[in-house]
């Protein structure tokens, strides 16, 4: 007992183990998993991410049934880190998909903003329509794909018919 | 490093699995892990498992096939006593009469019935 | 004096976790126990054969348990990879291998820093947690994060580690070694910490052997049981695992055991970061989950057991868990029946109970 004591004594001077967060920062450490930021420039669109997503963060939308164009949709409060996404991305080498070291900011007044963070963040002003507009954008991709499915389908079809006609 | 389980399966009935796992468990040489359903669409497999104390990878395992969703299960309780908690969880996510077992252990009294069943959808 | 019943959890300030308990005592003597586990049962179970595709599974089962994410997670991913026949080089194993031991030490500096609490040594519960925080940062700094490591996934690991991260760990587990040893001393010698622990909640080895008790709680007994040396999962008796036992089998003596075995664990991962092997830290994988397997891991509290089931397709058959509280359960509840109620507290701690994971 008298040596937990002098232990407890020493503590009085010793340095302190704790940070006292959120009076001062509590700064990442090096390596730390952080938000995804993705460049759209690098994308092929393969849709790999979106599969592995555990938690589905990620969503494309296809906002142009002619061109095939998709919109990437990524929701930083779903997400859980785990880096998944970036491992399955052909071209994270290049910078497509990268995890950086810093934390998304928690969802407080404001949300934050920036190209890398993906379509859905950036056309939200109201942090409490998060919820309810990832929602929206889950339908969306659900729809969205089959339609665009159904339309290469048509598409197809209305080719190999043309092509018929041609052959007669 | 691949792991290789040596599974020594030994196939039993409902009615017989009872005097088999008596015959077979020696509690200083084998420690019962637990007691398993699977969910083979409609028709259900039950494991009861068992590993040895300072052998490598060996798991013995005695397997009642086709059991239907109505069946009885009897309690190895009296061979083993610790093998209550898993029985019953067998009448919770399951929902499996279970000999002895109480309900409600596993899930709240107002939770999804027999959620482990395949046709259980959630 | 009559019957009282007395509640105990599912919200208590000794409980880390949610399970109650109601006993029936007379003159502060349980003489009944009814035990409720389920108030966090989350169906992970079904999720893992409905929403989610095995290639997601070491991501879900990660989250079985904020303690032994590690584990969950290398379990799956140990039977997936049987299932897929992948076999995978040296290096992965060890850096797997790394993390489950760190992960151990931190577990079990967390129990016995519980186990002082809740004896009332406040005191000893401070400078248990503040020897663990050394370990908490080598974690983090391997695996990106503090609690949730995602570390393993199928076919190898999510990073490699570097050199730099290598020494860090190194520095950090020779200060740890230091704390641990000084730390150690006092749950060994301290006369008050005797007091509340030497002589309670006494399992006899034919009792932990009957009840089929799991992990540090067995090996308190004398009961020689740990998977490590029991399933061939990862090769530890390379690195210098050694089973570790004592006879006692009290409240102190599981805390003892545990300190025997973050002793243990340092050792060992100090031999893994001197002879890591060359290599890749990812495989390549192919093809899809087929037949059916089990896994058997030791995690810091006992032996954790998977059944997997798989038939080719991207949603598995089964995923069975069985963790290892769930094995403690009857011994506890066995445990209650005779014991003063003041020491309830102490006994349920001991056993490091992880109510989320039983639940599951
Ligand atoms: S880090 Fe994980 S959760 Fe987040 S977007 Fe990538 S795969 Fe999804
Ligand atoms: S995995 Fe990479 S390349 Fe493929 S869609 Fe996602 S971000 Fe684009």
């Amino acid at each position: 007992m008298l040596k937990m004591f002098i232990e407890s004594l020493k503590n009085l001077v010793s340095e302190p183990e704790t940070i006292k967060y959120p009076f001062e920062p509590s700064p990442e450490p090096k390596g730390y998993r952080g938000t995804i930021h993705y460049n759209e420039e690098l994308c092929i669109f393969c849709d790999k991410c979106e599969n592995i997503c555990p938690p589905g963060a990620i969503k494309f939308v296809v906002v142009d049934y002619e061109t095939g164009k998709k919109e990437y949709n990524y929701n930083p409060y779903l997400c859980i880190y785990c880096g998944a996404c970036v491992r399955e991305c052909p071209k994270a080498d290049e910078g497509c998909l990268v995890q950086v070291e810093t934390r998304t900011p928690p969802l407080g007044r404001s949300v934050p903003k920036g190209k890398e963070l993906g379509y859905f963040i950036n056309r939200i002003d109201n942090p409490k329509e998060v919820e309810s507009k990832w929602r929206e954008i889950e339908e969306l991709n659900i729809k969205t794909k089959e339609e665009y499915k159904a339309y290469k389908k048509a598409k197809r079809a209305q080719k190999a018919a043309a092509k018929a006609k041609g052959e007669e | 490093m691949m792991i290789n389980p040596d599974m020594q399966i030994e196939e039993v009935t409902l009615d017989n699995v009872v005097e088999k796992i008596k015959d077979f468990y020696d509690e200083s040489e084998w420690n019962f892990i637990t007691v398993n359903a699977t969910d083979l669409g409609g028709k259900l497999q039950i494991d009861w498992l068992f590993s040895k104390y300072g052998a490598k990878n060996i798991i013995k395992i005695f397997r009642a096939q086709d059991v239907s969703y109505d069946a009885f299960i009897p309690s190895i309780v009296p061979v083993i006593p610790s093998a209550w908690l898993a029985e019953w969880e067998l009448a919770d996510l399951f929902g499996l009469e279970v000999e002895n077992a109480a309900t409600g252990v596993f899930i709240a009294p107002d939770g999804p019935k027999a959620p482990l069943r395949a046709d259980t959808k959630l | 004096m009559g019957k009282i019943v007395v509640p105990f959890g599912s919200q208590h300030v000794a409980l880390p976790e949610p399970i109650s308990f109601l006993f029936d005592t007379e003159n502060e003597i349980i003489t009944k126990v009814e035990a409720h586990i389920g108030y966090v049962h989350r169906g992970i179970e079904k999720a893992a054969i409905t929403r989610f595709e095995y290639n997601q599974l070491p991501y879900l089962t990660a989250r079985v348990c904020g303690l032994c994410s590690i584990t969950h997670a290398g379990a799956v991913v140990h039977g997936i990879e049987k299932l897929m026949d992948i076999e995978v080089n040296k290096r992965i194993d060890y850096l797997r291998m790394l993390v489950v031991e760190l992960d151990r030490i931190h577990s079990h500096m967390l129990a016995n820093g519980h186990v002082a609490e809740v004896v009332g040594y406040e005191n000893l519960f401070m400078q248990t947690f503040r020897a663990r925080e050394d370990v908490m940062d080598v974690l983090e700094r391997i695996t990106g994060n503090r609690v949730q490591y995602d570390y393993q996934t199928i076919g190898g690991v999510a990073r490699d580690i570097d050199l730099e991260t290598a020494e860090f760990a190194k520095k950090k587990l020779k200060k740890l070694k230091e704390n641990v040893l000084k730390v150690m001393e006092f749950h060994d010698s301290d006369y008050t910490f005797g007091l509340k622990t030497k002589g309670v909640g006494v399992i006899s080895k034919e009792m932990a052997a009957k009840y089929n008790t799991a992990g540090p709680i067995a090996r308190a007994s004398g009961l020689e049981t740990d998977v490590r040396a029991e399933f061939d999962y990862l090769p530890f008796e390379e690195v210098g695992y050694k089973m570790q036992t004592r006879k006692e089998g009290d409240v102190w003596a599981r805390n003892m055991v545990r300190f025997d075995e973050v002793l243990n664990s340092i050792e060992m991962c100090e031999n893994i970061l001197d002879n890591l092997p060359q290599g890749e830290h990812q495989v390549k994988v192919k093809g899809r989950p087929k037949g059916e397997t089990v896994v058997r891991v030791e995690a810091p509290r006992g032996e954790c057991f998977y059944y997997l089931k798989a038939s080719g397709k991207k949603v598995m058959d089964r995923v069975r868990i069985r963790v290892p509280t769930y094995a403690n359960i009857p011994i506890l509840k066995e445990l209650f029946l005779g014991a003063k109620y003041s020491d309830a507290q102490a006994i349920v701690l001991s056993f490091d109970p992880c109510m989320s994971c039983t639940a599951r």
